[in-house]
């Protein structure tokens, strides 16, 4: 039976989005998945390598690994589930190019949620959602076709993507998650008083052109920072991170 | 005392980055008016001439090959200016580029130049002012950049922060003329009108160059206005300062470079390509080879390492001199957008740290600029040469990390999680 670590609770405290740790939850729950929230966090450590720190991430990714595998002994888990990009892609790819190995496989809650697909019965939401693609999940690691998916299997949603004129130059062969603009997550950390400057831009040139009720990001530092610029710009549309809306929209 | 230095570096460059950049709404509007049209005219171009994607790939192996023999191509095409009948000289450094510059000009000369970013780099203009000269930037943006005291804001759009209703006013100011704030084409003609008989007066031209063939020692020099094309043939000395990068072995690869580069820089085909390989000549009168016929009678082309070889020789950083200079990466960039050239020192944006590091401000000061980048890789994307910026990026902060230069928010950030990852253990 599959048991689901919840990875990346910590970070969502921290960035003070505790609604994605919610609708996790709550998202588990209508879904009856067995979870456990990964107390032995170290939040935000996959941060480090892009900060200047990689080689002490280097020395702490074992302490990561040590904690997954207590709670693998101890809960039975069986998958890591991460909001954060982040998390999914240095697990995926740069820890694990060199060698570092969890012992259960970590995927992003977009995937997870994909590879259940048919398990999720929704009821109608009549909304018209823009998404935007966290960097690190659609530009660098191709994860764009699972979290489309999923909000197209959800009956009244209409899915909207941003827009860019190079997406109209046949030969270049780009795709929405190519050009779309960063709202500025790391900026929490790297240059704060940026961050809601930036974001509102992006709402204001990328996202509101396109007039969706909702904004959605597939990365949950990109919905935070989605969260600051609409605060700060005033715009008359709603925030939400990506596994909240398939919360929302599923029965139960 | 060094992290505090570095703190002091990285808290005034945010608060001029938020103050003058963000929440200043003229840069807003400015880059906001800019950056559609370029998107818009970029789309065009690359539709209409779709062949620019493939060679941009192959530009991009030119420029590989180039950058592993620059200093084997800089020594050819120094051979090949020579028997054109033009100086060569290799500066290592600003000073000795700045001293070239000084044995050739001397003082109390008039001096026109058109846009270079690397006599940017070393601060041309004000060196040679300061000896006495009297200088004058001749591209439009560049002059209203001279006239406003500032400096240059984007590659190719020094400018592109200023809206025409503050152009108008500051050409109002030096004109003493009335200009209608909305009339573009007026203030085109005021300039035009400010700095035609500057050309013909000058005693120098200074210029850059997109690329120069080694084979040949031919530069090339893409514009739309026309005035390097009068910097370069009008006054009786031509001086070209190139960073050694520009140089790729033929001119065949020259042309492929220059046409990907104007392409990705959103233009279908430029008003003016030029190209320079020696000074005026004629042999109208018998054939006897006479210098100085309508255009320069004196070529001096001075070539700048400046960094360059330091960056060549790293694998990481190496990507930076692969650049065109075609500026897309900073029309793409989601801070840049907001914050203009205040992203930046003498270079912008995330590539321009880099080259700031290496070449102009050195690597304690680029610390701020390295951690405004959100390595979001849409430049990487968008670059025709697809430069990944993330990854220097991601190198220059380890490599200031091992320096001991990180700013304190990032550092206690860091601290935080080692502290938990120290318990935990």
């Amino acid at each position: 039976m599959e048991k689901v670590l919840i990875y990346g609770w910590g970070s969502s405290e921290h960035l003070n989005v505790p609604e994605v740790n919610e609708g996790l939850v709550n998202l588990f729950k209508k879904m009856k998945v067995d979870y456990v929230i990964h107390e032995d966090e170290v939040t935000c450590a996959e941060g480090l390598s892009g900060l200047g720190y990689s080689d002490e991430l280097n020395q702490i990714a074992p302490v990561i690994i040590k904690g997954i595998e207590k709670a693998v002994k101890e809960h039975g888990v069986t998958i890591a589930v991460t909001p954060y990009a982040a998390s999914y892609y240095a697990w995926n790819f740069t820890l694990k190019d060199k060698g570092f190995e969890l012992p259960i496989p970590m995927v992003h809650i977009v995937q997870y949620l994909y590879d259940n697909l048919p398990r999720l019965k929704f009821k109608e939401y009549k909304k018209r959602v823009l998404i935007h693609d966290g960097c690190r999940l659609g530009r660098y690691a191709g994860v764009v076709k699972e979290p489309r998916e999923v909000l197209k299997a959800i009956p009244g949603l209409e899915l909207v993507e941003i827009y860019h004129p190079e997406l109209e130059v046949g030969v270049r062969n780009l795709k929405p998650w190519d050009t779309s603009p960063c709202p500025g997550g790391w900026l929490e950390i790297i240059m704060q008083p940026l961050m809601k400057h930036v974001a509102k831009n992006v709402i204001d040139r990328y996202v509101m052109p396109q007039k969706p009720d909702i904004v959605t990001s597939t990365c949950a530092n990109g919905y935070h920072a989605f969260k600051a610029g609409q605060e700060f710009g005033k715009h008359d549309i709603e925030v939400k991170y990506f596994s909240n809306i398939v919360e929302e929209a599923l029965e139960g | 005392m060094e992290e505090r230095n570095v703190d002091k570096i990285y808290n005034e460059y945010v608060e001029r980055i938020v103050t003058q950049g963000a929440e200043n709404e003229t840069v807003r509007i400015a880059l906001g008016r800019a950056i559609a049209a370029f998107r818009k005219n970029r789309q065009a171009a690359l539709n209409k001439y779709p062949h620019t994607v493939p060679l941009a790939t192959e530009v991009r192996r030119i420029k590989e090959y180039s950058i592993e023999h620059m200093h084997e191509l800089v020594d050819r095409a120094c051979e090949s200016i020579e028997e054109n009948h033009g100086h060569c000289y290799k500066a290592k450094d600003k000073d000795e580029a700045l001293e070239i510059f000084d044995r050739i000009i001397g003082t109390g000369k008039t001096i026109v130049q058109s846009k270079s970013l690397t006599a940017e780099e070393i601060s041309l203009r004000h060196h040679l002012e300061e000896k006495g000269n009297e200088v004058f930037e001749t591209d439009l943006g560049e002059f209203i950049t001279q006239l406003l005291g500032n400096r240059p804001m984007h590659l190719l759009a020094p400018a592109i922060n200023v809206p025409r209703e503050e152009v108008a006013a500051l050409l109002e100011k030096y004109t003493g003329e009335k200009i209608d704030h909305k009339d573009i084409t007026a203030m085109v003609n005021t300039v035009r009108k400010i700095l035609r008989d500057k050309f013909f007066k000058a005693d120098f031209g200074i210029n850059g160059a997109n690329v120069i063939s080694a084979d040949t020692g031919s530069m090339f020099i893409i514009e739309n206005e026309g005035n390097a094309r009068l910097v370069t043939g009008a006054p009786p000395v031509e001086i070209a300062l190139i960073g050694m990068e520009k140089v790729v072995p033929t001119l065949q690869d020259a042309f492929k470079t220059v046409e990907v580069t104007w392409r990705y820089a959103n233009y279908k085909m430029p008003a003016y390509l030029n190209i320079i390989s020696g000074p005026s000549k004629t042999g109208d009168i018998e054939k006897v080879i006479t210098y100085g016929a309508h255009g320069p009678k004196e070529l001096h082309v001075i070539f700048l390492d400046n960094g360059r070889s330091k960056m060549a020789k790293d694998k990481v950083y190496r990507e930076a001199l692969y650049c065109l200079r075609c500026g897309a990466c900073l029309y793409e960039c989601p801070v840049y957008e907001i914050t203009a050239g205040y992203y930046g020192k003498k270079y912008l944006g995330g590539i321009g740290t880099i080259w700031d590091a290496f070449t102009t401000v050195g690597f304690k000061e680029s610390v701020p600029m390295a951690y405004t980048c959100l390595r979001c890789g849409r430049c990487k994307k968008t670059c025709p040469l697809s430069i990944d910026t993330p990854k220097m990026v991601a190198k220059l902060r380890n490599d200031l990390k091992k320096m001991g230069y990180v700013p304190a928010p990032v550092r206690m950030f860091a601290e935080e999680i080692l502290k938990i990852a120290e318990e935990q253990k």
